[in-house]
């Protein structure tokens, strides 16, 4: 649910929305490997929000996230192309990702199943203002590659 | 923050959802999914593009009869 969205669903949501839900990300991420993603000029949720809840999330990867180093992520030509020979959209992804190639597109911090980045040049819609970055950041995600 | 705490959720949600726009207001109608930007146009289009491509609405299941499109009017009126 997007509830920025859908302005009369998100009113009828909107005394939820406030309540924390972080207690529910700790069962998850024991279960599965988890990206959270903001882009660089979203302040609707802003990246400085989503940085101070993974700083204070309680789960047993805290202190592993909290001294990780954050890492600077360029998308490198060879192991994206890699990634996408496989995918029906090959060729347009290629382009795209050779347009970005050794570019700093962001910033990345990993521990346990925990894996948060910061999309430079980004805003809410990741995706579709930073598509080349999204694709690489997704692939990296999806085949467990490093962001350094 | 203190509101939400003491479980007074509507009153806190009040208040947050006025906080963007506020800003919005003071900066002359910057965008909050992009604040490079002055209009709320978002990027539906793309959006709305790629949910109905026929191979990603198979992908998801998504119900054949009915075309997407972001933000739809009818159904915020509902």
């Amino acid at each position: 649910m997007h509830r920025h969205h859908h302005h009369q669903v998100g009113i009828l949501f909107q005394d939820d929305e406030i309540r924390s839900e972080k207690h529910l990300l700790p069962p998850l991420l024991a279960k599965y490997k988890m990206l959270l993603y903001s882009g660089q000029f979203d302040i609707n949720v802003g990246a400085p929000g989503t940085e101070l809840l993974l700083n204070t999330l309680a789960w047993p990867g805290l202190e592993d996230y909290r001294s990780a180093k954050r890492q600077i992520w360029r998308v490198r030509l060879t192991e994206s192309q890699h990634c996408i020979s496989g995918a029906r959209s090959h060729r347009v992804a290629s382009l795209v990702v050779e347009q970005l190639a050794g570019d700093v597109v962001g910033y990345a911090k990993q521990a346990r199943s925990l894996t948060y980045v910061l999309v430079n040049g980004a805003g809410h819609m990741v995706p579709a203002t930073q598509p080349a970055s999204a694709l690489d950041m997704i692939n990296r995600f999806i085949n467990n590659l490093p962001f350094s | 923050m203190l509101l939400a705490v003491t479980g007074e959720y509507h009153r806190a949600g009040v208040v947050c959802d006025s906080i963007v726009p506020f800003i919005s207001n003071i900066t002359g109608g910057v965008n909050a999914d992009d604040i490079r930007l002055y209009s709320d146009d978002g990027n539906t289009a793309a959006i709305d593009g790629y949910l109905n491509i026929p191979a990603v609405r198979k992908a998801i299941g998504a119900d054949t009869r009915y075309v997407y499109t972001a933000c739809n009017r009818t159904v915020r009126l509902a």
